[in-house]
Protein backbone atom coordinates (compact mmCIF):
# COMPACT_ATOMS: atom_id res chain seq x y z
CA UNK A 1 0.00 0.00 0.00
CA UNK A 2 1.38 3.84 -0.38
CA UNK A 3 2.33 4.71 2.61
CA UNK A 4 0.60 7.46 4.34
CA UNK A 5 -1.32 7.85 7.18
CA UNK A 6 0.32 7.51 10.41
CA UNK A 7 -0.63 3.72 10.47
CA UNK A 8 -1.57 0.55 8.22
CA UNK A 9 -4.63 1.48 9.43
CA UNK A 10 -5.42 4.96 8.95
CA UNK A 11 -3.77 4.49 5.64
CA UNK A 12 -6.61 1.94 4.87
CA UNK A 13 -9.16 3.79 6.29
CA UNK A 14 -8.42 6.49 3.91
CA UNK A 15 -7.89 4.18 0.80
CA UNK A 16 -11.59 3.21 1.89
CA UNK A 17 -13.11 6.24 2.13
CA UNK A 18 -11.10 7.62 -1.28
CA UNK A 19 -12.69 4.49 -2.96
CA UNK A 20 -16.11 5.27 -1.90
CA UNK A 21 -15.49 9.25 -3.19
CA UNK A 22 -14.43 8.08 -6.28
CA UNK A 23 -17.32 5.16 -6.49
CA UNK A 24 -19.85 8.33 -5.81
CA UNK A 25 -18.15 10.40 -8.12
CA UNK A 26 -17.65 8.08 -11.02
CA UNK A 27 -21.28 6.22 -10.65
CA UNK A 28 -23.07 10.28 -10.65
CA UNK A 29 -20.85 11.38 -13.99
CA UNK A 30 -22.00 7.98 -15.21
CA UNK A 31 -25.47 8.25 -14.90
CA UNK A 32 -26.06 12.43 -15.08
CA UNK A 33 -24.86 11.72 -19.07
CA UNK A 34 -27.35 9.29 -18.93
CA UNK A 35 -25.12 6.69 -20.39
CA UNK A 36 -26.40 3.70 -18.02
CA UNK A 37 -24.99 1.03 -20.17
CA UNK A 38 -21.69 2.01 -19.20
CA UNK A 39 -22.26 1.74 -15.31
CA UNK A 40 -21.80 -1.69 -15.92
CA UNK A 41 -18.03 -1.48 -16.04
CA UNK A 42 -18.46 0.64 -12.99
CA UNK A 43 -18.27 -2.18 -10.49
CA UNK A 44 -15.22 -4.11 -12.27
CA UNK A 45 -13.39 -1.04 -12.57
CA UNK A 46 -13.32 0.01 -8.61
CA UNK A 47 -12.32 -3.60 -8.46
CA UNK A 48 -9.19 -3.24 -10.94
CA UNK A 49 -8.51 -0.12 -9.06
CA UNK A 50 -8.69 -1.50 -5.34
CA UNK A 51 -6.25 -4.08 -6.72
CA UNK A 52 -3.86 -1.43 -8.02
CA UNK A 53 -3.97 0.33 -4.71
CA UNK A 54 -3.21 -2.84 -2.97
CA UNK A 55 -0.52 -4.12 -5.44
CA UNK A 56 0.70 -1.21 -6.21
CA UNK A 57 1.70 -2.57 -10.27
CA UNK A 58 0.22 -3.81 -13.46
CA UNK A 59 1.62 -7.37 -13.24
CA UNK A 60 3.24 -8.61 -16.12
CA UNK A 61 1.56 -10.34 -19.02
CA UNK A 62 1.57 -13.12 -19.36
CA UNK A 63 1.15 -13.35 -15.30
CA UNK A 64 3.32 -15.68 -12.89
CA UNK A 65 1.69 -16.82 -9.46
CA UNK A 66 -2.33 -16.22 -8.71
CA UNK A 67 -1.80 -13.09 -7.57
CA UNK A 68 -0.99 -12.00 -10.87
CA UNK A 69 -3.35 -14.24 -12.37
CA UNK A 70 -5.94 -12.79 -10.80
CA UNK A 71 -5.42 -9.15 -12.29
CA UNK A 72 -5.67 -10.27 -15.75
CA UNK A 73 -9.16 -12.05 -14.42
CA UNK A 74 -10.54 -9.39 -14.09
CA UNK A 75 -9.61 -7.03 -16.69
CA UNK A 76 -10.01 -9.49 -20.06
CA UNK A 77 -13.11 -10.79 -18.07
CA UNK A 78 -14.45 -7.14 -18.02
CA UNK A 79 -13.99 -6.84 -21.25
CA UNK A 80 -15.11 -9.94 -22.50
CA UNK A 81 -17.90 -9.54 -20.22
CA UNK A 82 -19.31 -6.33 -21.84
CA UNK A 83 -18.47 -7.30 -25.50
CA UNK A 84 -20.37 -10.13 -24.59
CA UNK A 85 -23.09 -7.34 -23.00
CA UNK A 86 -23.09 -5.76 -26.29
CA UNK A 87 -23.04 -8.56 -28.98
CA UNK A 88 -24.94 -10.85 -27.20
CA UNK A 89 -26.68 -10.44 -24.16
CA UNK A 90 -28.30 -14.06 -24.39
CA UNK A 91 -25.09 -15.50 -24.37
CA UNK A 92 -23.91 -13.04 -20.88
CA UNK A 93 -25.25 -15.75 -18.52
CA UNK A 94 -23.79 -18.79 -19.99
CA UNK A 95 -20.16 -16.72 -19.85
CA UNK A 96 -20.87 -15.71 -16.51
CA UNK A 97 -21.34 -19.42 -15.18
CA UNK A 98 -18.15 -20.41 -17.19
CA UNK A 99 -15.82 -17.72 -15.35
CA UNK A 100 -16.00 -19.51 -12.23
CA UNK A 101 -14.71 -22.80 -13.77
CA UNK A 102 -12.23 -21.17 -15.72
CA UNK A 103 -11.14 -19.08 -12.72
CA UNK A 104 -10.67 -22.70 -10.70
CA UNK A 105 -8.94 -23.94 -13.42
CA UNK A 106 -6.61 -20.81 -14.14
CA UNK A 107 -5.93 -20.39 -10.63
CA UNK A 108 -5.71 -23.82 -9.09
CA UNK A 109 -3.66 -25.40 -11.95
CA UNK A 110 -0.53 -26.33 -9.72
CA UNK A 111 -2.93 -28.27 -7.34
CA UNK A 112 -4.45 -30.20 -10.22
CA UNK A 113 -3.60 -33.46 -10.06
CA UNK A 114 -3.06 -33.58 -6.28
CA UNK A 115 -5.91 -32.07 -5.34
CA UNK A 116 -8.32 -31.81 -8.64
CA UNK A 117 -11.10 -32.31 -6.38
CA UNK A 118 -10.20 -29.11 -4.34
CA UNK A 119 -10.50 -27.19 -7.63
CA UNK A 120 -13.50 -28.70 -9.32
CA UNK A 121 -15.55 -28.15 -5.69
CA UNK A 122 -13.96 -24.80 -6.34
CA UNK A 123 -15.55 -24.08 -9.76
CA UNK A 124 -18.75 -25.86 -7.93
CA UNK A 125 -18.99 -23.24 -5.39
CA UNK A 126 -18.04 -20.36 -7.81
CA UNK A 127 -20.98 -21.33 -10.17
CA UNK A 128 -23.37 -21.73 -7.58
CA UNK A 129 -22.76 -18.28 -6.38
CA UNK A 130 -22.45 -17.28 -9.86
CA UNK A 131 -26.43 -18.19 -10.41
CA UNK A 132 -27.22 -16.93 -7.20
CA UNK A 133 -26.25 -13.37 -7.14
CA UNK A 134 -26.60 -12.80 -11.35
CA UNK A 135 -29.44 -15.42 -12.62
CA UNK A 136 -31.78 -15.76 -9.91
CA UNK A 137 -34.11 -12.63 -9.68
CA UNK A 138 -35.89 -9.88 -12.14
CA UNK A 139 -34.16 -8.21 -14.77
CA UNK A 140 -34.40 -4.30 -14.06
CA UNK A 141 -32.23 -1.35 -12.70
CA UNK A 142 -33.15 -1.81 -9.12
CA UNK A 143 -32.56 -6.02 -8.90
CA UNK A 144 -29.01 -4.92 -10.46
CA UNK A 145 -28.43 -2.55 -7.72
CA UNK A 146 -29.26 -5.45 -5.19
CA UNK A 147 -26.81 -8.10 -7.51
CA UNK A 148 -24.27 -5.16 -6.55
CA UNK A 149 -24.81 -4.77 -3.22
CA UNK A 150 -24.58 -8.56 -2.43
CA UNK A 151 -21.42 -8.35 -4.36
CA UNK A 152 -20.15 -5.61 -2.12
CA UNK A 153 -21.31 -7.55 0.69
CA UNK A 154 -19.32 -11.26 -0.40
CA UNK A 155 -16.29 -9.08 -0.66
CA UNK A 156 -16.79 -6.94 2.77
CA UNK A 157 -17.74 -10.45 4.27
CA UNK A 158 -14.67 -12.00 2.73
CA UNK A 159 -12.35 -9.72 3.54
CA UNK A 160 -11.56 -10.54 7.41
CA UNK A 161 -11.38 -14.52 6.05
CA UNK A 162 -8.54 -13.22 3.40
CA UNK A 163 -7.23 -11.74 6.32
CA UNK A 164 -7.07 -15.07 8.45
CA UNK A 165 -6.47 -17.20 5.49
CA UNK A 166 -2.93 -14.75 5.67
CA UNK A 167 -3.92 -12.58 2.69
CA UNK A 168 -3.93 -9.58 4.50
CA UNK A 169 -3.61 -7.98 0.63
CA UNK A 170 -6.86 -9.58 -0.35
CA UNK A 171 -8.20 -8.15 3.11
CA UNK A 172 -7.16 -4.66 1.87
CA UNK A 173 -8.69 -5.34 -1.87
CA UNK A 174 -11.77 -6.65 -0.77
CA UNK A 175 -12.15 -4.00 1.72
CA UNK A 176 -11.40 -1.27 -0.90
CA UNK A 177 -13.26 -2.85 -3.17
CA UNK A 178 -16.80 -3.05 -0.83
CA UNK A 179 -16.15 0.31 -0.64
CA UNK A 180 -16.14 1.23 -4.27
CA UNK A 181 -19.50 -0.49 -4.59
CA UNK A 182 -21.14 0.98 -1.62
CA UNK A 183 -20.27 4.34 -3.47
CA UNK A 184 -21.48 3.80 -6.91
CA UNK A 185 -24.59 2.04 -5.77
CA UNK A 186 -25.53 4.68 -3.37
CA UNK A 187 -26.14 6.88 -6.53
CA UNK A 188 -28.88 4.56 -7.65
CA UNK A 189 -30.32 3.66 -4.52
CA UNK A 190 -33.38 5.90 -4.79
CA UNK A 191 -33.64 5.60 -8.84
CA UNK A 192 -31.71 3.04 -9.69
CA UNK A 193 -30.25 3.41 -13.27
CA UNK A 194 -27.68 1.06 -12.31
CA UNK A 195 -26.72 -2.13 -14.82
CA UNK A 196 -25.30 -5.36 -13.24
CA UNK A 197 -24.62 -6.88 -17.09
CA UNK A 198 -21.66 -9.17 -18.40
CA UNK A 199 -18.72 -6.65 -17.06
CA UNK A 200 -20.47 -6.31 -13.68
CA UNK A 201 -20.83 -10.65 -13.61
CA UNK A 202 -17.58 -11.43 -14.76
CA UNK A 203 -15.24 -8.62 -14.06
CA UNK A 204 -16.31 -7.54 -10.82
CA UNK A 205 -18.08 -10.75 -9.59
CA UNK A 206 -16.23 -13.16 -11.24
CA UNK A 207 -12.89 -11.08 -10.23
CA UNK A 208 -13.66 -11.35 -6.30
CA UNK A 209 -14.35 -15.68 -7.13
CA UNK A 210 -10.81 -15.51 -8.51
CA UNK A 211 -9.41 -14.14 -5.68
CA UNK A 212 -11.14 -16.13 -3.11
CA UNK A 213 -10.02 -19.26 -5.15
CA UNK A 214 -6.38 -17.83 -4.14
CA UNK A 215 -6.74 -17.76 -0.83
CA UNK A 216 -8.65 -21.23 -0.63
CA UNK A 217 -6.12 -22.94 -3.03
CA UNK A 218 -3.28 -22.16 -3.36
CA UNK A 219 -2.92 -20.38 -0.06
CA UNK A 220 -4.75 -22.93 1.43
CA UNK A 221 -5.16 -21.44 5.02
CA UNK A 222 -9.38 -20.92 4.36
CA UNK A 223 -11.65 -20.97 7.61
CA UNK A 224 -14.23 -23.44 6.03
CA UNK A 225 -16.90 -22.67 8.43
CA UNK A 226 -16.63 -19.14 8.05
CA UNK A 227 -16.74 -19.41 3.99
CA UNK A 228 -19.72 -21.11 5.05
CA UNK A 229 -21.49 -18.67 7.00
CA UNK A 230 -20.34 -15.87 4.06
CA UNK A 231 -22.70 -18.53 2.17
CA UNK A 232 -25.70 -17.39 3.64
CA UNK A 233 -25.30 -13.95 2.20
CA UNK A 234 -26.70 -15.56 -1.00
CA UNK A 235 -29.62 -17.10 0.60
CA UNK A 236 -30.91 -14.56 2.93
CA UNK A 237 -32.05 -11.96 0.52
CA UNK A 238 -33.94 -14.38 -0.91
CA UNK A 239 -36.63 -13.39 1.33
CA UNK A 240 -36.36 -9.82 1.28
CA UNK A 241 -39.23 -9.02 -0.92
CA UNK A 242 -41.48 -11.09 1.80
CA UNK A 243 -39.94 -8.72 4.35
CA UNK A 244 -40.82 -5.53 2.57
CA UNK A 245 -44.01 -6.74 1.83
CA UNK A 246 -45.04 -7.68 5.49
CA UNK A 247 -43.60 -4.68 6.85
CA UNK A 248 -45.26 -2.56 4.05
CA UNK A 249 -42.24 -1.33 2.28
CA UNK A 250 -42.40 -0.19 -1.58
CA UNK A 251 -39.72 2.19 -1.74
CA UNK A 252 -36.73 1.10 -3.98
CA UNK A 253 -34.01 2.11 -1.14
CA UNK A 254 -36.13 0.69 1.30
CA UNK A 255 -36.29 -2.36 -0.63
CA UNK A 256 -32.83 -2.18 -1.26
CA UNK A 257 -31.77 -1.74 2.42
CA UNK A 258 -33.51 -4.67 3.15
CA UNK A 259 -31.92 -6.53 0.55
CA UNK A 260 -28.57 -5.34 1.75
CA UNK A 261 -28.93 -5.71 5.54
CA UNK A 262 -30.24 -9.64 4.97
CA UNK A 263 -26.94 -10.07 3.30
CA UNK A 264 -25.07 -8.45 5.49
CA UNK A 265 -26.40 -10.09 8.53
CA UNK A 266 -24.20 -13.50 7.57
CA UNK A 267 -21.19 -11.84 6.99
CA UNK A 268 -21.39 -10.50 10.15
CA UNK A 269 -21.97 -13.81 11.29
CA UNK A 270 -18.88 -15.14 9.25
CA UNK A 271 -16.53 -12.28 10.59
CA UNK A 272 -17.49 -13.42 13.95
CA UNK A 273 -16.84 -17.32 13.29
CA UNK A 274 -13.64 -16.20 12.13
CA UNK A 275 -12.44 -14.33 15.17
CA UNK A 276 -14.09 -16.78 17.70
CA UNK A 277 -12.01 -19.32 15.86
CA UNK A 278 -9.02 -17.70 15.64
CA UNK A 279 -9.18 -16.06 18.99
CA UNK A 280 -5.85 -13.85 20.05
CA UNK A 281 -4.01 -14.28 17.01
CA UNK A 282 -6.84 -12.95 14.92
CA UNK A 283 -4.34 -9.97 14.01
CA UNK A 284 -5.87 -6.55 15.12
CA UNK B 1 55.80 -60.19 -22.21
CA UNK B 2 52.67 -59.78 -19.47
CA UNK B 3 54.45 -57.48 -16.95
CA UNK B 4 56.12 -55.44 -19.73
CA UNK B 5 52.49 -54.66 -20.85
CA UNK B 6 51.41 -53.97 -17.63
CA UNK B 7 53.96 -52.15 -16.61
CA UNK B 8 53.29 -50.12 -20.01
CA UNK B 9 49.81 -49.59 -19.22
CA UNK B 10 50.47 -48.29 -15.52
CA UNK B 11 52.53 -45.80 -17.21
CA UNK B 12 50.58 -44.87 -19.67
CA UNK B 13 47.68 -44.04 -16.87
CA UNK B 14 50.12 -42.60 -14.92
CA UNK B 15 51.16 -40.15 -17.98
CA UNK B 16 47.35 -39.53 -18.39
CA UNK B 17 46.84 -38.55 -14.99
CA UNK B 18 49.46 -35.54 -15.42
CA UNK B 19 48.64 -34.86 -18.62
CA UNK B 20 44.87 -34.05 -17.98
CA UNK B 21 44.48 -30.33 -17.17
CA UNK B 22 43.38 -30.19 -13.42
CA UNK B 23 39.48 -30.23 -12.67
CA UNK B 24 37.19 -28.52 -10.12
CA UNK B 25 36.69 -30.78 -7.39
CA UNK B 26 32.78 -30.96 -6.83
CA UNK B 27 31.27 -30.78 -3.46
CA UNK B 28 27.83 -31.39 -2.05
CA UNK B 29 26.61 -28.92 0.40
CA UNK B 30 27.26 -29.94 3.81
CA UNK B 31 23.20 -28.91 5.12
CA UNK B 32 24.30 -29.56 8.99
CA UNK B 33 27.11 -27.10 8.92
CA UNK B 34 26.23 -24.38 6.01
CA UNK B 35 23.19 -22.18 6.67
CA UNK B 36 20.79 -19.43 5.04
CA UNK B 37 19.66 -16.73 7.40
CA UNK B 38 17.76 -12.73 6.03
CA UNK B 39 17.38 -10.25 8.21
CA UNK B 40 14.56 -7.85 7.49
CA UNK B 41 13.04 -4.19 8.52
CA UNK B 42 10.17 -4.60 11.01
CA UNK B 43 8.88 -0.68 11.24
CA UNK B 44 12.76 0.33 11.55
CA UNK B 45 12.29 -0.84 15.27
CA UNK B 46 14.21 -4.26 14.49
CA UNK B 47 15.36 -6.58 11.87
CA UNK B 48 13.44 -9.70 12.09
CA UNK B 49 15.76 -13.23 11.60
CA UNK B 50 14.52 -15.77 9.36
CA UNK B 51 16.32 -18.97 8.12
CA UNK B 52 15.96 -21.73 5.48
CA UNK B 53 16.12 -24.88 7.53
CA UNK B 54 16.23 -27.18 4.12
CA UNK B 55 18.09 -26.71 1.26
CA UNK B 56 20.59 -28.75 -0.91
CA UNK B 57 23.26 -27.69 -3.77
CA UNK B 58 26.54 -28.43 -5.34
CA UNK B 59 29.14 -26.98 -6.62
CA UNK B 60 32.50 -27.01 -8.04
CA UNK B 61 35.57 -25.32 -7.25
CA UNK B 62 38.91 -25.38 -7.83
CA UNK B 63 41.00 -22.49 -6.15
CA UNK B 64 43.42 -21.97 -8.63
CA UNK B 65 40.65 -21.47 -11.30
CA UNK B 66 37.84 -19.74 -9.01
CA UNK B 67 36.27 -18.40 -12.61
CA UNK B 68 35.68 -22.17 -13.88
CA UNK B 69 33.37 -22.74 -10.54
CA UNK B 70 29.68 -23.74 -10.85
CA UNK B 71 27.27 -23.55 -8.31
CA UNK B 72 23.44 -24.26 -7.83
CA UNK B 73 21.33 -24.50 -4.39
CA UNK B 74 17.92 -25.18 -3.83
CA UNK B 75 15.93 -23.93 -0.68
CA UNK B 76 12.63 -25.26 -0.22
CA UNK B 77 9.97 -22.68 0.79
CA UNK B 78 8.12 -24.47 3.08
CA UNK B 79 11.42 -24.44 5.17
CA UNK B 80 11.79 -20.57 5.85
CA UNK B 81 11.31 -19.92 9.36
CA UNK B 82 11.00 -16.89 11.29
CA UNK B 83 10.36 -17.72 15.06
CA UNK B 84 6.43 -17.31 14.95
CA UNK B 85 4.28 -20.05 13.47
CA UNK B 86 1.57 -17.53 11.96
CA UNK B 87 3.85 -15.54 10.26
CA UNK B 88 5.58 -18.56 9.06
CA UNK B 89 2.52 -19.82 7.93
CA UNK B 90 1.36 -16.05 6.69
CA UNK B 91 4.96 -16.16 4.28
CA UNK B 92 4.04 -19.27 2.40
CA UNK B 93 0.66 -17.63 1.55
CA UNK B 94 0.22 -16.31 -2.06
CA UNK B 95 1.00 -12.81 -1.03
CA UNK B 96 4.69 -13.62 -0.14
CA UNK B 97 6.38 -16.81 -1.30
CA UNK B 98 3.40 -18.55 -2.30
CA UNK B 99 4.92 -21.68 -1.60
CA UNK B 100 1.79 -24.06 -3.41
CA UNK B 101 2.92 -22.86 -6.69
CA UNK B 102 6.30 -22.26 -6.11
CA UNK B 103 7.45 -24.76 -3.88
CA UNK B 104 11.88 -23.81 -3.99
CA UNK B 105 13.76 -20.67 -4.32
CA UNK B 106 16.36 -21.56 -6.72
CA UNK B 107 19.76 -19.96 -7.14
CA UNK B 108 21.98 -20.50 -9.80
CA UNK B 109 25.79 -19.33 -10.13
CA UNK B 110 26.74 -17.40 -13.80
CA UNK B 111 29.63 -16.09 -12.94
CA UNK B 112 31.91 -16.32 -10.91
CA UNK B 113 35.10 -13.21 -10.04
CA UNK B 114 38.03 -13.88 -8.17
CA UNK B 115 38.77 -9.97 -6.44
CA UNK B 116 41.12 -10.88 -3.89
CA UNK B 117 43.01 -13.99 -2.87
CA UNK B 118 40.05 -14.50 -0.52
CA UNK B 119 37.25 -13.16 -1.78
CA UNK B 120 34.97 -12.78 -4.90
CA UNK B 121 31.46 -12.53 -6.38
CA UNK B 122 29.44 -14.78 -7.90
CA UNK B 123 26.80 -13.34 -9.79
CA UNK B 124 23.89 -15.80 -10.94
CA UNK B 125 20.33 -16.12 -11.10
CA UNK B 126 17.75 -15.79 -8.45
CA UNK B 127 14.27 -17.62 -8.93
CA UNK B 128 12.10 -16.48 -5.89
CA UNK B 129 7.86 -16.69 -6.59
CA UNK B 130 8.33 -17.71 -10.30
CA UNK B 131 10.15 -14.23 -10.74
CA UNK B 132 14.33 -14.47 -12.15
CA UNK B 133 16.27 -11.70 -11.17
CA UNK B 134 20.22 -11.49 -11.22
CA UNK B 135 21.80 -11.39 -8.36
CA UNK B 136 25.45 -10.70 -6.90
CA UNK B 137 26.42 -12.56 -4.15
CA UNK B 138 29.78 -11.30 -2.09
CA UNK B 139 31.84 -14.52 -1.19
CA UNK B 140 34.69 -14.68 1.20
CA UNK B 141 36.64 -17.77 0.80
CA UNK B 142 37.46 -19.33 4.47
CA UNK B 143 39.21 -22.30 4.39
CA UNK B 144 39.73 -25.77 2.40
CA UNK B 145 41.28 -28.67 3.50
CA UNK B 146 40.93 -31.81 5.43
CA UNK B 147 38.24 -32.23 8.24
CA UNK B 148 40.57 -34.12 10.95
CA UNK B 149 36.61 -35.67 11.70
CA UNK B 150 36.67 -37.90 8.72
CA UNK B 151 39.32 -37.28 6.55
CA UNK B 152 37.00 -36.04 4.05
CA UNK B 153 37.86 -32.63 1.62
CA UNK B 154 36.11 -29.74 2.70
CA UNK B 155 35.73 -26.18 1.39
CA UNK B 156 34.10 -23.37 3.22
CA UNK B 157 32.78 -19.73 2.24
CA UNK B 158 30.69 -16.81 3.60
CA UNK B 159 28.45 -14.81 1.59
CA UNK B 160 26.43 -11.98 1.86
CA UNK B 161 24.05 -9.94 -0.48
CA UNK B 162 20.36 -7.81 -0.64
CA UNK B 163 17.69 -8.54 -2.36
CA UNK B 164 14.66 -6.51 -2.74
CA UNK B 165 11.62 -8.53 -2.06
CA UNK B 166 9.24 -5.84 -4.45
CA UNK B 167 12.00 -7.31 -7.25
CA UNK B 168 10.05 -10.63 -7.25
CA UNK B 169 6.81 -9.07 -7.08
CA UNK B 170 6.07 -9.35 -2.86
CA UNK B 171 4.96 -6.26 -2.36
CA UNK B 172 2.54 -6.85 0.68
CA UNK B 173 2.86 -4.46 3.98
CA UNK B 174 5.55 -2.42 2.02
CA UNK B 175 5.03 0.45 4.59
CA UNK B 176 5.71 -1.93 7.30
CA UNK B 177 7.72 -4.12 6.48
CA UNK B 178 11.06 -3.40 4.65
CA UNK B 179 11.82 -4.04 0.94
CA UNK B 180 15.21 -4.80 1.09
CA UNK B 181 16.42 -7.92 2.53
CA UNK B 182 19.75 -8.84 3.72
CA UNK B 183 21.02 -12.16 3.26
CA UNK B 184 23.86 -14.39 5.11
CA UNK B 185 25.19 -17.38 3.84
CA UNK B 186 27.19 -19.93 5.11
CA UNK B 187 28.50 -22.99 3.19
CA UNK B 188 30.69 -25.71 4.05
CA UNK B 189 30.49 -28.16 1.06
CA UNK B 190 31.95 -32.16 1.10
CA UNK B 191 33.90 -32.97 -1.20
CA UNK B 192 31.09 -35.36 -3.78
CA UNK B 193 32.25 -39.10 -3.02
CA UNK B 194 31.43 -41.57 -5.74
Amino acid sequence: MLGFGNSPQEALVAFLLAMTLVGILASSLVRRRSLARLTDLLMPAALLAAYWLTYNKVPPFPPVGAINKVFYLIAIGTAIGFAVEMAAPRAVRHLALLQPVAAALYIGAPRLGTASWEVALAAIVGMAVTGMVFLRGAGGAEDDVKRGGVVAVLALGFAPIALLGASSSSFQLCLMFAGGCFGILIIHATKPAFRFGGASAVGALGGLIAIADTVVLITRKADLIALAVLAMCLVLPIFSERVCRTLGLSRPFARLFVHVVLAALPAAAAFAVAYLDYGSSFPV
Amino acid sequence: MKYRFAALLLSMTALAGVASPASAAKFDIDPVHSGIAFYIDHLGFSKVIGVAQEFSGAFDFDASKPDASSLDVKVTVASISTNNKQRDGDIQSADWFNATEFPEITFVGKEFKKTTDTTGQIVGDLTIAGVTKSMTLDVTFNKEGQNPWDKSHVVGFSATTKVKRSDFGMKAALGMIGDEVDLVIQVEGREHQG
